[in-house]
């Protein structure tokens, strides 16, 4: 479980300050899907970095089952990221030197795994996200919801307690975009992730079991998604 | 449009100049190098053309006996006077003696030519009445500033076989009273009454001319009277003002600076490409907007020129300050550079308008040249094809190449059939054709091996020039190929490892294998000059090593000869007395077969000289049965069973004889540092020819003075062979160490290009770090990452630029030995080791700071455009 309280962050100084975090407070649900959404601006990406530890809040505190995350160190952080989280990005941001194997098998080499069996479970997958025929292509020689797929093999491939998406539908057509979320969804519900979507995307924060309506740096609303009609 | 367009390349310049700033200091190198080596041509130039009106006065030409050698310089005939003085081209003619005294001063010693003259002819050649009084003598300027001399002051002349204290007349300010030698390579000069210079062999034994030719006309006016009246004309102010000598340092540091000038121009190709990837977008947007491709070009071309401009301003600047401190170090450098060249303590720094404007658009010409046809090939296409600009890496090869691959093979394999000399080339360019066909590292490493075999086991007993360059080519090439071709299995090897810092070198090799273009170009500057590097290095360790085992042996194993002033010989037949000091001699006369030297030996000689070339002492006991010779040669010459020849003395005086000779032997002339063609024992000395005796010794080196002495007063000529030597070994070092400098400017142009793709990478990849560190790496694995690429990509030009030069450097030694003598060939292994570990700690440093000191947070590196 996932507990944030008076999360507040503030860029600049003096009359160039901009508070893009106004003590927000919000607890996530170990296995839940909650959707972050508001309009550009409105502090979504960076709540979602704050608890994500790839930025730091300028105050407040954030619980992961009871370990305050705030207090920790970089390093800290950095050691808890590998082990607990995994990360899907707008741009895909896959490393363009490493095929979609290799970018796989990071997470897994960074915690230290042997190679035969970081191996296996990168191929395996790849094979659950439909690239087992793409696995020694680099990122340039996949389409985009393609690269995303590599994304979401990297994020959940050494079984994250969370995994925090940003836009992943963004830069990908309807289509695309849809089947990338039902792959986010399904592989959720079979590792038992808890996933958190930073989107502006009306039909995927409708998937979410919440959605965390933001604006001008604070939740403005809390509403359960499956159940909406139309936001 | 103009104005809008001149605006936009002049903020952009502004904008990112700091980011280039780096770059700058290497893309100025070219112009740097330029200036710094035209402006040391200057210097000299504009030295020199003062010094024909302050050194040489009326002396244009120069007349000598054309029978003169190395031991003895014979006088003119009066006839030869008198028939050059009936010329109406001839203007002034100065009859004179000249032999080299030592003149002492307050203390202070220093060798100099001395003029023995008569006033008479003096006072017609410089055109002003001299007198020269018994036991006077006129000192030139700067021999009179060397030593602090003035006029009435009393000095102490050491003349061969005479000492005598001198009244200084005059000092000679300039003109020909202040003559410093042909090449300017003495301090100064005595003039003296002609009867009162003791050492030359008569007078004259040297004529001054003044013609009524200008400068350019001597040399044909020269070669006239030499034909005429078969004597020794040289034109000396022609000669010294065209003499390239005069220019070495300049061309050396042009010469030397190629490399570190390729090496910039390398870097000037790495910025284009980077500078028109980064502008893309900005680019593609004006097209769009309207902009012609002519306006986007123009726009380009604007602003890299501002680049190079600044550049070759920097360089040029710098430039002059590179020719100060050259001059600079060959002024500290001892008063001679190398044999017959200059006394250059007065040379004071001379910069042209016009070396300057040369050096900046030679050092712009080729970086427009490359910027422009990139800059064309980008704008020439429509807007969207700049959007889909290759990045970064993605390089990949292109079709074209393979077919380019298979049209080199077929013109190997063709050229080998006309050209099996060039065998080594010609499987080269069949191998790198192959590997562009199919560029897979198995092959690659494979076709490395098997030119490395090829060329090594396969190697000619004697290598011409065109194999030494044919294999050096194939060492550099195919140790390109091989290491390339390792990244592959190294980076898989760091693929399968699973620690933090394996994840940082593999993600590191990943992109150096990738980004296979600037890899190459950051590889490729640093191979190259690190394999020039390196052979500097090989080449005069092994010819000092050859040289100190040389002065152990010296001239048969004496270090020390005495030549008996040939005049004696006239009034007397006594030989060279033995100076205290000496420890071990040996007498040997001298004279001529068949126009080369001929050295007649004693039993002294016999039983110690030592003559490496031949193994066994056999000769020793043959040679001194008469009519037996042995024959010096040139490396595996074949020698004659006998030699048949008229035997005459060196100087002309005496009667000839003709012998026959048995050959019993013969002996290696590169080893024994005087050329003397024929060794036969003094029991085959034929009677009646005057020879010049001459004494070989061994005297220890706190002797050397004293017997140096014992020998000038007694008339004759002693000379020191290691201080000889050790005079041109100087010469040598002062050359390599000055060539090393730089090349290491072509070190710092390779440094920048490292600087400039680390600085660029962090900043291009700022997105991927963020990422690396969000899904779990620590900012120490990715700053390593950063560190062990460039490293990478600059270690593998200096392991090509090592592996290669190791190889080869033994070619190049081996072609040297064949040309000064059999030696053995030794890598200087601690001098390369500290040359690597300086290169090494620079660079990493430089990577690392650059690396760590850029942190950026990854939160923000992540809102970062694409």
């Amino acid at each position: 479980m996932i507990v944030v309280k008076e999360l507040w962050k503030i860029y600049g100084k003096g009359e160039r300050k901009v508070q893009a975090l106004k003590g927000i407070s919000v607890t996530i649900k170990d296995g839940e899907f909650v959707a972050i959404f508001g309009p550009s601006g409105s502090g979504k990406t960076t709540l979602l970095n704050c608890l994500s530890g790839i930025d730091s809040p300028t105050s407040g505190e954030i619980y992961f089952d009871d370990l305050p995350f705030h207090t920790l160190s970089e390093e800290q952080k950095t050691q808890f990221r590998a082990r607990n989280m995994g990360f899907v990005f707008q741009f895909f941001n896959l490393i363009p030197v490493l095929t979609a194997l290799e970018n796989v098998l990071l997470p897994l080499k960074i915690l230290g795994i042997n190679h035969g069996e970081a191996k296996q479970r990168a191929v395996a997958m790849l094979e659950k996200v439909g690239l087992r025929d793409k696995i020694e292509r680099f990122p340039s020689q996949l389409s985009g919801g393609e690269q995303q797929r590599v994304a979401i093999a990297r994020a959940l491939v050494h079984n994250p307690k969370v995994v925090w998406a940003d836009e992943p539908t963004g830069n990908l057509d309807s289509e695309t975009g849809m089947n990338v979320i039902e792959l986010l969804e399904s592989m959720k519900k079979e590792l038992g992730t808890t996933l958190v979507v930073v989107t502006h995307d009306e039909r995927i924060a409708q998937r979410a079991n919440r959605i965390l309506f933001m604006r001008d740096g604070q939740i403005v609303d809390v509403r359960e998604g499956q159940k909406l009609g139309s936001i | 449009m103009f104005r809008t367009i001149a605006r936009i390349a002049f903020r952009n310049f502004l904008m990112r100049f700091k980011s280039t700033l780096v770059l700058i200091i290497g893309m100025s190198i070219p112009a740097m190098l330029l200036v710094g080596g035209l402006s040391l041509n200057d210097t000299v130039k504009n030295w020199i053309v003062k010094s024909l009106k302050n050194n040489f006065g009326p002396a244009d030409i120069s007349v000598e006996n054309p029978r003169n050698n190395i031991f003895v310089r014979l006088a003119l005939d009066q006839q030869i006077v008198d028939l050059l003085k009936e010329r109406k081209d001839v203007l002034a003619i100065l009859p004179v003696s000249e032999s080299l005294v030592r003149v002492k001063y307050n203390g202070r010693t220093i060798d100099c030519l001395a003029m023995g003259v008569r006033s008479e002819d003096l006072s017609n050649f410089v055109g002003k009445e001299i007198q020269i009084p018994s036991q006077g003598v006129i000192i030139s300027r700067d021999l009179a500033d060397a030593l602090n001399i003035k006029e009435n002051d009393l000095v102490s002349i050491n003349m061969t076989g005479q000492a005598g204290e001198f009244k200084v007349v005059q000092i000679g300010e300039e003109g020909f009273l202040n003559f410093k030698g042909d090449h300017l390579q003495f301090p100064g000069v005595i003039f003296m009454n002609a009867d009162e210079l003791t050492g030359a062999v008569g007078f004259p034994t040297r004529l001054y001319l003044h013609v009524d030719k200008t400068i350019e006309e001597h040399e044909d006016f020269v070669n006239d009277l030499n034909q005429e009246m078969r004597i020794s004309a040289v034109a000396i102010k022609a000669t010294l003002l065209n003499s390239p000598a005069n220019k070495a340092l300049g061309y050396l540091t042009i010469a030397f600076g190629g490399f570190s000038i390729l090496a910039s121009l390398i870097l000037v190709y790495l910025f284009v490409q980077s500078f028109l990837e980064e502008r893309n977008t900005m680019l593609a947007t004006l097209r769009i907007l309207g902009f012609k491709s002519s306006h986007v070009f123009a726009l380009l071309m604007l602003e890299g020129f501002a680049y190079f401009l600044v550049s070759g301003l920097f360089g040029a600047s710098a430039g002059m300050f590179l020719a100060g401190f050259l001059l600079e170090r060959l002024k500290n450098f001892s008063s001679v550079m190398m044999a017959g060249t200059l006394w250059l303590s007065k040379l004071e720094l001379q910069v042209s308008f016009s070396s300057i404007l040369a050096g900046i658009s030679g050092g712009l010409v080729l970086p427009l040249v490359i910027f422009t046809a990139k800059a064309r090939k980008i704008v020439s296409g429509p807007a969207v094809r700049m959007l889909r600009f290759e990045e970064e890496g993605q390089s990949s090869l292109r079709k074209s190449t393979g077919y380019v691959g298979l049209a080199v093979i077929v013109l190997a394999v063709l050229l080998t059939l006309f050209y099996p000399e060039f065998s080594v080339a010609l499987i080269l360019l069949a191998s790198v054709g192959a590997f562009m066909v199919f560029p897979s590292s198995y092959l690659g490493t494979f076709l490395a091996t098997g030119i490395f075999v090829y060329v090594l086991r396969f190697r000619p007993a004697e290598l011409t020039s065109w194999d030494v360059l044919q294999r050096g080519a194939a060492f550099f090439l195919a140790s390109w190929l091989l290491f390339f071709s390792l990244l592959t299995p190294l980076r898989k090897l760091f693929s399968r490892s699973a620690s933090e810092g394996s994840v940082s070198t593999f993600v590191a090799l990943s992109y150096v294998q990738r980004n296979k273009r600037n890899s190459f170009i950051i590889a490729l500057m640093f191979s190259l000059i690190v394999f020039v590097v390196i052979l500097t290095l090989v080449v005069p360790y092994n010819v000092e090593r050859f040289v100190n085992e040389q002065l152990e042996t010296g001239i048969f194993g004496y270090n020390f000869m005495v030549i008996q002033n040939p005049l004696k010989l006239i009034f007397t037949g006594a030989d060279l007395e033995i100076a205290e000091g000496i420890e071990k001699h040996a007498r040997v006369y001298v004279a001529q077969l068949n126009n080369d030297p001929v050295a007649f030996v004693d039993e002294n000689f016999l039983k110690d000289a030592m003559v490496k070339s031949i193994k066994s002492n056999e000769w020793r006991k043959i040679l001194l049965e008469p009519g037996t010779i042995a024959v010096g040669t040139l490396g595996d010459e074949s020698v004659p069973e006998q030699i048949n020849g008229r035997i005459r003395p060196l100087f002309g005086l005496g009667g000839s004889e003709n012998l026959t000779f048995r050959v019993i032997g013969k002996f290696d002339l590169r080893q024994i540092l005087v050329p003397v063609k024929y060794v036969a024992s003094i029991n085959s000395m034929p009677a009646n020819i005057r020879f010049v005796p001459v004494l070989l010794a061994r005297v220890d080196e706190n002797n050397v003075s004293t017997v140096k002495d014992f020998y000038s007063e007694r008339f004759d000529f002693p000379i020191h062979i290691v201080e000889e030597l050790n005079r041109v070994l100087s010469g040598v070092d002062f050359l390599v160490k000055t060539g090393l400098i730089l090349l290491y400017f072509g070190l710092l142009s390779g440094l920048s290009g490292v600087v400039f793709h680390t600085m660029r990478s962090v900043v291009l990849r700022r997105k991927l770090t963020a990422v690396l560190k969000a899904v779990g790496m620590t900012n120490k694995s990715v700053g390593l990452a950063f560190v062990v690429e460039n490293l990478t990509m600059a270690s593998l030009g200096i392991l090509v630029g090592v592996f290669a030069s190791v190889l080869f450097s033994k070619d190049v030694m081996d072609q040297i030995f064949s040309m000064i003598g059999s030696g053995r060939f030794l890598f200087p292994i601690w001098n390369v080791l500290t040359f690597m570990v300086g290169l090494y700690v620079i660079m990493t440093v430089t990577i690392a700071l650059l690396v760590f000191l850029s942190k950026a947070n990854p939160a923000e590196s992540l809102r970062v455009q694409d």
